[in-house]
């Protein structure tokens, strides 16, 4: 692909046309970096009178409309009404507690401090002279000059004059300085004041430095301190000089000499080795302080913003910014690594082709508009010639520009071959492909170490040239001999004596001992080159069309492209930079190639100045000054750009937390760290001031105590801690000015005191009363224990003796009563049939008779009996006393005698009547009728089963009340139940009962036939594995199991079912069966 | 006898005759102002400048009436001058007082090239100056010439933007007085 620039080229007849410009100005520096200060919009003729700085980075304007102080993002004004003492500020400082001190016009002073102003009453208020300048000692002590009425001094002991009548040299103040040896130079009309306010002797005091010293010019209107510890005067008429402590005289640097700028207004040297000028005649001047090189002034008064040649005052501030102040307003220039010239800046043109400076210096611009010398006056002042300037038929389009050994410019056009110009006369000869060149189109020129001038065209390959008696005498090479392409945008020599083309669609190709290498896409990315230079370490670097910058080494090519940090992979810009940098210059802006530190090399990216539309560099629009800055012609203008470092690069912005919110609350910075528990929502606000590029300015923050890391970066400037439990915390914040230099951060420590009931003061003899009252608590207690443990024991011992007495009688008594039971259970067995007597009236029968107690309620009675009517029987009963034990014992004592009565006396034999007789017996004998006696008694009675045996008649009568009889007929497993009454003999009587009898009923029997007779001890009992009652059920089905045996293993059948029944359960009735075999 | 009495007569003349030289007048000299606009040049010049110099303190004033001017191009300009301008009912004279640098002996005859500072009040406006003069000191008598500019905008002089290109920011003034002792 061709490379086409952008501009037509039209063929023209030469002719060269002087034309003279006059002064013009500003073709030195461009504007794109001088920016107005923010002053308020709309404000107008804001006569800037003087400028400081505050350790926060503030700047601080006089103005004759009061005081402005500027942050980078917003300002403030102090004017009377804010209290100062005028508007009209004719000086300002900051003295070390960063007191702003402001001296008016009316000769008043004011002070301000954390936003207040005061008014400074110690000056003489009668004195209404000016304050032209204030300045604060290293003894802290604070010089206000007067235009008119001396030097005040004020220092801590109180406030004093220097005054022409006192040893002062003059009463007219313009500035003042202090030397490093403590002494104070005040400059005035009759030369520099030396002051020695430590001496009290008026000859040492004050000295004078004047004309007769050797200083040029007696008017002295500032001095201030140079680099290399000179001290600098700026006089009325003669310009610029400075002290020599070792000749102890005034001298001047080259370019001060032969001043003709006129008055100096102010005056700033810098560390650069420039100092800055602004002068009444000529606007702002740079002039070097060099004693060895003259550099002439470099202009600076002619700009879209700075129309106004009227600088009253300038400052540099720690950014190395330099303000402005002129009659209308306040700017700042900030030095940057790119200069753009263009039309503005007086440039006939902004589309340039090419650019060179000769051996003088003159820089020689080839643009749209012809060719442009511009050159330099004795005064540093620009001399403009212009040539081939004519567009009529066409210009004639210069698209190189090289000035050879003999000083000659060849310049290669587009189509009319190249000229040779003599610089001097401005004439010059054109050689074409009619008288020697191959083809007209020359985009490149190049010299050979022997001489010979090299031609690259397009199309004609490239023509190796020498003037031989005023012909060009050419050689030409094209492909046929070895040249990569006949299209070669740039031919370069470099310093091995080889000659390097970029072509178009050929690659690179080296001539070298006649012979030319070519490198291909295949080695070099692409096979259009652009363009191409050397190094200091004698590598070859090129750019091409696709893949961006190549390294040569002799041995092999390295790229460096988008993995480096190239953004544009087709820059067609490449040179040489300072020291060992490679400038890269495309569209998107310019890198330069550096090697950083140990690490590879790296792009470092450079934008070009804002701009409307996109810079478009031209092909071999570039020139190397001997310094390393590289110049490059771009459709935007000429720029110039130094890839060196620049002093304001590793400025970082000045942090400063500028207030704190307790609870949204505001809170002194210098009130106290201290805050309650409650007070714990802190807000902190901060600001990174800086000046040039206040937009870029990053944060970062980090509260220690509470935070591990530090935050990411942010624009914000202001950051919250809700709720931070109490401890010690130190905030800090640190600020970037967006090209990664961070400032030290600025921090600020406090405590969140914790509760009340937190604190060690509290907890302490907190917890040890608690402790204590534990402990004596717990002390009482036990002792109290201890006490009653001792009272209780005392009592358990004689409760206990009283309870072993009482044991004792107990004992006794229980024996007794023991005794008394077991001599009732003996009268009780006593009356009880014997086994004789029951052996011989039921021969084949069991009693199985076991007393719950020892005295039993049950009891059986047996006799023989006859009836009135002489019928004989055998009565068996078995009866069940209410209760057990005595009562049931007295009961059956009494249910004995009575059954004895009715049975042997009245010869009753019928078992109802007499179980009837009996009811009504026990009923008398218990007084049961009788209600005075209680409930209790009532309740006593017999449940009883009674049966008459008639053997002559084989039968059996029976009444029972409550208990019935049970027959089991021999050889017939089935148990007969015959059921008593339901109401027992005496005790309570359902109302239905009352009057009722008992029943008897008869049946016949026969012999084997087994009756039984029992009380409901035996149904009752609880046992088995379910602890349940032995049941009416269970017993007759035990009686059925056992009724055919003989009736002593019956009773000893029935004892042992129930002790295994019972097992250890308690008896809980008294036990009572009788079987009786017929 | 007489000789002493005569000799104290002669010292004490001189003398007197010294003090009075110490102050010098001069009533009509001329002031002379251009305005070298691209459109236009305005040229006028006053006969009426009056001063007075102590040259023992170094001291001077200067006056002039400023209705004074001639030599206007036209009625207009004049009118102009005074009225729009200058506005002469208002500050009816522009002056010029201060001190004189360096430190000439002004007894001796002889050309210098002196510094003067003081405050130059011209439409009502105090500038404080220090303009080169060139003082000639002949026949007991001092004559001053001096060239210096006046900034318009100094004196709040203000020019309307529709006659910027007809008259200068900077007004080229040119003064010339001789001057006497006192008497």
């Amino acid at each position: 692909m061709r490379f086409r620039p952008c501009f037509s080229w039209f063929k023209i007849p030469f002719f060269g046309i002087i034309i003279l410009l006059s002064v013009c100005l500003s073709f030195q520096v461009s504007a794109q970096t001088l920016k107005k200060a923010g002053l308020g919009f709309g404000r107008k003729n804001c006569k800037i009178n003087c400028f400081t700085q505050d350790l926060q980075g503030n700047i601080w304007i006089g103005t004759n409309q009061g005081l402005f102080c500027l942050n980078g993002l917003t300002h403030s004004l102090f004017d009377v009404s804010k209290g100062m003492g005028s508007n009209q500020i004719t000086s300002v400082c900051i003295s070390a507690d960063q007191t702003v001190w402001a001296g008016h016009n009316n000769g008043k002073v004011s002070l301000v401090k954390n936003q207040v102003v005061t008014a400074f009453r110690q000056k003489d208020s009668s004195d209404h002279n000016p304050v032209s300048t204030i300045l604060e000692d290293i003894h802290h002590n604070i010089w206000l000059a007067t235009y008119g009425n001396g030097i005040y001094v004020v220092k801590k002991s109180g406030i004093s004059r220097l005054h022409s009548d006192n040893g002062l040299n003059d009463n007219f103040i313009y500035t003042l300085y202090e030397h490093p040896d403590g002494s104070v130079w005040a400059g005035t009309d009759a030369g520099i004041c030396v002051i020695r306010e430590d001496k009290k002797e008026l000859e040492q005091r004050f000295n004078t430095l004047s004309m007769k010293d050797g200083l040029f010019d007696n008017i002295v209107k500032k001095i201030c301190k140079g680099p290399e510890g000179r001290v600098y005067v700026a006089m009325q008429d003669s310009g610029i000089c400075y002290f020599d402590p070792s000749l102890k005289t005034f001298r001047k640097h080259l370019s001060f000499r032969n001043w003709n700028f006129g008055v100096v207004n102010d005056m700033l040297p810098d560390v650069t080795g420039f100092c800055w000028v602004a002068s009444q005649k000529e606007g702002l001047l740079k002039l070097s302080l060099s004693d060895k090189v003259y550099t002439r002034p470099v202009y600076i008064n002619t700009h879209q913003n700075l129309t106004n040649k009227n600088i009253h005052c300038l400052f540099m501030d720690f950014e190395h910014n330099i303000w402005l102040g002129t009659n209308s307003e306040a700017f700042f220039y900030s030095p940057g690594h790119i200069e753009l010239l263009s039309k503005k800046d007086g440039l006939p043109s902004n589309k340039i082709y090419a650019f060179c400076l000769d051996h003088k210096g003159n820089r020689w611009i080839s643009s749209d508009s012809g060719l442009t010398k511009i050159a330099y006056d004795a005064m540093g002042k620009p001399v403009i010639r212009q040539y081939f300037h004519q567009k009529f038929p066409s210009p004639v389009q210069i698209m190189s520009i090289y000035e050879d050994q003999e000083k000659f410019l060849w310049l290669g056009t587009f189509g009319n071959g190249v000229f040779r110009l003599d610089p001097e006369s401005g004439k010059s000869t054109s050689y074409t492909s009619k008288n020697g060149l191959a083809n007209d189109n020359v985009l490149s020129i190049a010299q050979d170490a022997s001489g010979n001038l090299w031609f690259a065209s397009l199309g004609g390959g490239a023509s190796k040239g020498r003037l031989i008696n005023g012909k060009l005498v050419c050689t030409h090479f094209t492909t046929a001999d070895g040249l990569g392409n006949n299209y070669v945008y740039s031919v370069f020599a470099d310093s091995q004596n080889r000659l390097w083309f970029a072509t178009d669609g050929g690659g690179i190709s080296c001539f070298r001992n006649q012979k030319f290498t070519t490198y291909n896409k295949g080695v070099i990315g692409s096979n259009v080159v652009y363009s191409i230079c050397e190094d200091q370490n004698r590598n070859i670097w090129f750019s091409n069309a696709e893949t961006g910058v190549y390294r040569y080494d002799g041995k092999k090519f390295e790229l460096f492209g988008a993995k480096t940090g190239i953004r544009d992979l087709s820059p067609s810009i490449l040179v040489r930079g300072k020291n060992n940098d490679i400038v890269v210059a495309h569209n998107g802006g310019i890198e330069v190639l550096r090697k950083v530190g140990n690490k590879n090399i790296q792009a470092i990216p450079f934008s070009f100045p804002e701009s409307e539309e996109e810079f478009e560099p031209s092909l071999n629009a570039t020139f190397r000054q001997d310094n390393g800055d590289v110049w490059i012609g771009t459709d935007q203008g000429l720029i110039r750009f130094s890839s060196q470092k620049e002093i304001t690069d590793d400025v970082a912005p000045k942090i400063s937390i500028t207030g704190i919110k307790l609870n949204l609350q505001e809170h002194s910075l210098v009130g106290t760290h201290e805050f309650s528990h409650s007070a714990n929502h802190l807000v902190f606000d901060f600001m990174g001031i800086y000046h040039k590029n206040p937009m870029h300015v990053r944060y970062r923050f980090h509260l220690d105590g509470f935070e591990k890391d530090w935050s990411p970066e942010t624009e914000s400037r202001f950051v919250s801690y809700p709720n931070l439990p109490p401890g010690k915390y130190t905030f800090q914040v640190k600020a970037s000015n967006g090209a990664g230099n961070w400032s030290k951060p600025a921090s600020y420590s406090f405590e969140i005191l914790p509760p009340l009931w937190q604190r060690w003061w509290f907890l302490l003899p907190s917890l040890s009363l608690l402790g204590f009252l534990v402990y004596a608590t717990i002390k009482y207690r036990l002792r109290r224990i201890e006490h009653e443990k001792t009272m209780l024991e005392k009592v358990v011992k004689e409760r206990t003796t009283e309870i072993l007495d009482q044991k004792q009688i107990i004992e006794l008594k229980n024996k007794s009563i023991t005794d008394s039971i077991n001599y009732a259970k003996r009268i009780q067995e006593a009356i009880l049939p014997t086994h004789e007597v029951v052996a011989s009236l039921i021969p084949d029968s069991f009693i199985f008779y076991s007393p719950k107690d020892i005295v039993s309620g049950d009891f059986y009675f047996i006799t023989d009996a006859e009836s009135i009517e002489g019928e004989k029987s055998v009565v068996i009963a078995c009866v069940d006393c209410t209760g057990h034990g005595i009562p049931g014992g007295f009961m059956s004592m009494i249910g004995y005698s009575l059954l004895s009565q009715i049975i042997r006396e009245k010869q009753i034999t019928e078992p109802a009547e007499i179980l009837n007789q009996l009811d009504v017996a026990i009923r008398a004998a218990l007084r049961q009728e009788d209600t005075s006696l209680g409930f209790s008694g009532q309740r006593d009675g017999m449940d009883i089963s009674i049966c008459c045996i008639v053997p002559n008649k084989s039968a059996v009568r029976f009444a029972g009340a409550h208990r019935p009889l049970y027959r089991v007929k021999k050889d017939e497993p089935e148990v007969e139940e015959w059921k008593g009454n339901k109401f027992s003999v005496g005790g309570l009587r359902a109302s239905q009962d009352l009057e009722a009898q008992f029943t008897s009923h008869t049946f016949e029997y026969l012999k084997g036939d087994c009756v039984y007779l029992f009380s409901d001890g035996y149904a009752d009992q609880f046992g088995g594995s379910d602890k349940k009652k032995f049941m009416t059920r269970r017993l007759r089905e035990l009686l059925i199991e056992i009724h055919d045996q003989p009736m002593e293993l019956q009773g000893q059948s029935l004892a042992t079912e129930m002790d295994q029944w019972k097992g250890q359960l308690d008896q809980i009735d008294d036990m009572l069966v009788i079987g009786i075999r017929l | 006898m007489k000789t002493p009495i005569f000799a104290a007569f002669l010292l004490i003349l001189s003398a007197f005759a010294f003090q009075q030289e110490t102050i010098y007048s001069g009533k009509e000299g001329t002031v002379k102002f251009e305005s070298n606009a691209p459109l236009e040049l305005i040229i006028a010049n006053s006969k009426q400048l009056t001063g007075l110099i102590n040259t023992e303190k170094r001291t001077f004033v200067f006056k002039v009436k400023t209705s004074s001017f001639q030599g206007f191009k036209n009625s207009m300009q004049e009118e102009h001058f005074n009225e729009s301008y200058m506005e002469s009912d208002k500050f009816p004279s522009s002056e010029f007082k201060g001190k004189i640098i360096e430190e000439t002996d002004f007894r001796v005859p002889g050309t210098y090239q002196v510094r003067v500072k003081g405050l130059l009040t011209v439409h009502g406006v105090e500038k404080e100056r220090i303009i080169k003069a060139k003082v000639t000191v002949k026949n007991k008598q001092i004559s001053i010439e001096s060239d210096f500019d006046v900034l318009l905008a100094d004196h709040e002089i203000k020019i309307p933007k529709i006659v910027e290109m007809k008259i200068a920011e900077t007004i080229r003034v040119n003064i010339n007085i001789n001057m006497q002792p006192k008497s």
